[in-house]
């Protein structure tokens, strides 16, 4: 298979391999990260969207591949991620699967266990978080439990390092000893259709997928699992198994009365609660302060005002520590580097217009993009990685999920429309975590109808400054009245319907200073990667035509739209094009060109506008398509014609809405 | 060759079964139906069958228009109910269908079973005891009542329960929820609703999920404690 190709070139020349498997929010990153350190690389399974992890660590002198799976609560085909987990380890059998555990719930993970070993792969648990578990009262009996699996158990803190060498000694101990250990069972009846459908995979010597046992493959089968049961149809015997399969489901079925697809699951819960309440002991402790928290950020007396003073600090901070930061960097810029740029460019391309539009690129171009980037993006992610990996988000979402879900999101989307306001890249790029693709294109556009940080600067620094607060405002609320009325609308008319929300609620941990550092930094990358090259050649296609004067030629084909149905000046429909690069460049080269047109007056915005003009101006660059970085974005993640499809809806939205505001405005 | 199940016997037409149907549905649910509230199940008005079946000691309306189905209504309706069941089963399970399309199928064939087809699909499928969503199969020739269940959403915080039924839309759907350990006969209790009709969190062993309300409202439980009836009791 190719992907063999794909996911081994990753890990060239290793000793040996481990898959770090587990739950979601179990400390499996925390000790990625601990393993790893900073050589790691994130690939995508072929043709899946899910992102594997993947680096090497050195132990007692030999090099170890590892692979972090994605974190799931099952193995099965019913999600990417849980095929992406299920499908790496077959296809690419590790030496050791590391099954990271919760140790305050061991009853839930060690289902995921008991499903890896009923795979027959060999594996080693890691039960994570035994101070959270001790604090709460908890105390495992770590060799009881490896007992019980049939498999070594090694206890563990990962935030703090602890258990981590054990970890290693114990998979190369482990790795070429054939596990003889018995491994759990499920009851009588079930082991005997077990043995039964196993004895029939035996006997058509047929060549099983991915080399499983014949019990491994008969446990799937039974499960009804549908990626399994494709590929025995296609063996040479596959028919007879599968008819055997069904026979002995039906037979269980009458007498227990579910399916084996749902009895199965039923019975490896029992077997896992059965060998967690074997293993540990449970004193009654006083209720530690994170869970108290926990509980009031859910109950909706407490939970809502805490969100709104979260959001308001996070918001403020955002805003305070960017603008601050923005400034800094642009003082920096200004001072040490754009005078080298300029000089550079004189010393090549002497005073002609080459050399200018080359400055456009590398001078305004870079500074821009890092300007809005290291300050709002870089923060904001920070503070992304904080909530999510103190467990806060799945608190919010769960009180806002009502709200938006009548505008067809689950309530995790909210974030990204306040990361939103922030810039549009990084929150479109935040839809990834929403599971489908309807939910994805809502979320999109209306983070794209957002003012981000640089269209609010136009707002403040164009409508209010100039014409009065009062029409600040009345762009922001319109805006947030197109956005409720814009989620309403796709929501009714969207084929299909959102999901319901599944979601664990976990009390809250403090985060890992590390963890948080690496999806930041992740994150950041991405956005650099994505939106750097676009306002490069932006910048050097808007330098051309502004230093060869081009630009002018544009402002006829405008006429009807821009003078005649908004009532702007030509020269404002001309920024409004210079804007696609940055939004807040709309205000700058309205200064710039009115300049050129109206002469030293212009500065003063009311010297050739109107206020009602300034009110329909700013509130047309707030709602057409954010910018070039946006609509690329927009590309990547949902494909060409729906990011076409998103701009022609906001193109025209603004051209309507900023008509209309003209002549309300001038009947008032 | 299948024999017409209601040969002789009225109300012959298939929308009078179908409102019967209904009709045993909202029952199991614990929601008896209003007129209004079965037109929209429907999908059109029952208006002009309504009188023939009220009149056949069927079924009867109160003044205020809800319906209840008679113990007569009830025997045909678990009729229906379980061959409509029995024939989504042999669709799944034999023919493989998806389970939508096995639903829209059954509507359509439930009014041409025969007793004796129903007797040969139920002892081909080894008398399943649920159909593919999971609904509870009746028995043939039982006129017992069904059990009244509360759905998840309606129950109050802090109250213990036992998951009775899961209405899930999809097999992935009931399957990603068993995998979490949400299965009939499972106790959980119900911590905490979300403001403005949202999600509801449920507690399974140590392990707490959010439910979206749509979930919760099909998913079915019997109330073990209830914190208000247990503090009525008390005082």
């Amino acid at each position: 298979m190719s992907s063999c190709h794909t996911l081994t070139q990753h890990l060239p020349n290793t000793d040996l391999t481990i898959a770090l498997a587990g739950n979601p929010n179990v400390g499996k990153s925390s000790l990625f990260n601990r393993l790893t350190g900073a050589h790691a690389e994130t690939a995508n399974y072929p043709g899946k969207t899910v992102a594997l992890n993947l680096g090497v660590t050195r132990f007692d002198g030999k090099c170890i591949g590892v692979i972090d799976l994605p974190g799931t609560y099952a193995l099965g085909a019913q999600s990417e991620d849980q095929q992406v987990a299920r499908q790496v380890v077959l296809e690419h059998p590790p030496d050791a699967i590391v099954a990271l555990v919760d140790a305050t719930n061991l009853e839930r993970n060690l289902y995921l266990v008991l499903q890896y070993l009923d795979l027959g792969l060999p594996l080693v648990v890691a039960v994570n978080l035994m101070d959270e578990a001790a604090r709460a009262g908890i105390a495992i009996d770590t060799a009881r439990l490896a007992r019980a699996l049939g498999t070594p158990v090694v206890p563990m803190i990962a935030t703090r390092g602890k258990g981590i060498d054990d970890l290693l000694a114990t998979v190369e101990h482990c790795r070429g000893v054939s596990m003889n250990a018995p491994t759990p069972e499920y009851d009588s009846e079930i082991e005997a259709a077990l043995d039964a459908l196993a004895r029939v995979i035996r006997t058509t010597r047929a060549e099983t997928p991915y080399n499983l046992t014949p019990r491994a493959l008969a446990i799937l089968l039974l499960e009804e699992d549908a990626d399994l049961t494709r590929a025995v149809e296609r063996l040479t015997n596959g028919a007879a198994i599968l008819v055997r399969a069904r026979a002995l489901s039906a037979a269980i079925e009458a007498r227990v009365g579910e399916p084996l697809s749902l009895h199965l699951p039923r019975a490896r819960h029992e077997l896992a609660r059965a060998i967690a309440c074997d293993a540990q002991t449970q004193q009654t402790t006083r209720e530690p302060l994170s869970v108290t928290l926990w509980r009031w950020s859910i109950q909706p007396l407490t939970g809502i005002p805490i969100l709104v003073v979260v959001l308001i600090g996070l918001f403020a901070f955002l805003f305070w520590a960017g603008g601050m930061m923005s400034e800094t960097f642009a003082g920096f810029w200004s001072a040490f580097v754009s005078p080298p740029l300029h000089a550079i460019a004189t010393s090549i391309f002497g005073n002609s217009r080459v050399g200018k539009i080359a400055l456009w690129g590398f001078d305004a171009g870079i500074a821009a993009a890092l300007e809005i980037g290291i300050p709002y993006v870089l923060t904001f992610y920070a503070l992304l990685a904080i909530l999510e990996d103190s467990g806060y988000m799945n608190s919010i979402a769960f009180l806002v999920d009502a709200l938006m879900k009548r505008l067809g999101l689950h309530g995790r989307a909210v974030i990204m429309l306040l990361a939103g306001a922030g810039c549009n890249v990084p929150a479109i790029m935040g839809t990834r975590v929403l599971t489908t693709r309807r939910e994805r294109v809502i979320a999109s556009t209306l983070v794209v109808l957002t003012p981000c940080s640089a269209r609010t600067a136009v707002i403040a620094g164009g409508a209010a400054l100039f014409a009065g607060w009062q029409y600040g405002a009345a762009i922001l609320l319109i805006t947030l009245a197109l956005i409720v009325v814009t989620g309403i609308g796709l929501n009714r008319l969207m084929p299909g319907r959102s999901d319901d929300l599944v979601m664990e609620m976990f009390p809250f941990r403090v985060p890992t200073p590390n963890v948080v550092a690496r999806k930041t930094w992740f994150r950041f990358r991405e956005f650099i990667v994505t939106a750097l090259p676009i306002v490069l050649i932006g910048s050097f296609v808007m330098g051309a035509l502004y230093e060869t004067g081009t630009v002018w030629i544009f402002s006829a084909p405008l006429a009807p739209i821009v003078e005649g149905w908004l009532g702007l000046p030509a020269i404002a429909g001309l920024t409004l094009i210079f804007a696609t690069l940055r939004k807040e460049l709309a205000l700058q080269f309205l200064i710039t060109l009115a300049l050129v047109q109206y002469g030293s007056g212009a500065p003063n915005l009311l010297s050739f506008m109107t206020p009602q003009q300034l009110f329909v101006y700013a509130l047309v660059n707030t709602l057409y398509i954010p910018c070039l970085a946006t609509f690329a974005v927009l590309s990547k993640e949902l494909g060409r014609r729906t990011a076409v499809g998103i701009a022609a809806f906001t193109i025209v939205l603004a051209v309507v809405v900023g008509g209309v505001a003209r002549y309300v405005l001038a009947i008032l | 060759m299948l024999r017409w199940p209601f040969q002789s016997s009225p109300p012959r037409d298939e929308t009078a079964e179908m409102i019967l149907l209904t009709l045993a549905r909202a029952e199991e649910n614990g929601k008896p139906l209003s007129r209004d509230e079965l037109a929209r199940e429907l999908d059109l008005p029952p208006a002009p069958h309504l009188p023939a079946l009220i009149s056949q000691s069927l079924i009867s309306m109160n003044d205020a228009g809800a319906l209840a189905l008679s113990d007569a209504g009830r025997k045909r309706a678990r009729t229906l109910l379980r061959r409509h069941r029995l024939v989504e089963r042999h669709l799944t399970d034999v023919l493989g269908f998806d389970w939508t399309r096995a639903h829209e199928e059954a509507d359509k064939l439930e009014h041409r079973v025969s007793p004796e087809a129903e007797q040969a699909l139920a002892d081909q499928l080894g008398n399943p005891a649920t159909c593919p969503h999971g609904n509870p199969i009746p028995r043939a020739h039982s006129d017992a009542a069904p059990v009244q269940l509360a759905a998840l959403a309606d129950c109050a915080a802090q109250t213990q329960a036992t998951i009775t039924r899961i209405n899930a839309e999809t097999p992935d759907a009931l399957r990603h929820l068993a995998t979490l350990g949400l299965l009939p006969h499972v106790e959980i209790e119900i911590e905490n609703h979300a403001p403005f009709g949202g999600p509801v969190m449920v507690r399974v062993g140590r392990a707490h999920y959010a439910l979206g309300r749509n979930l919760a409202a099909r998913i079915w439980v019997k109330e073990t404690q209830n914190p208000a009836l247990s503090k009525a009791e008390g005082a």
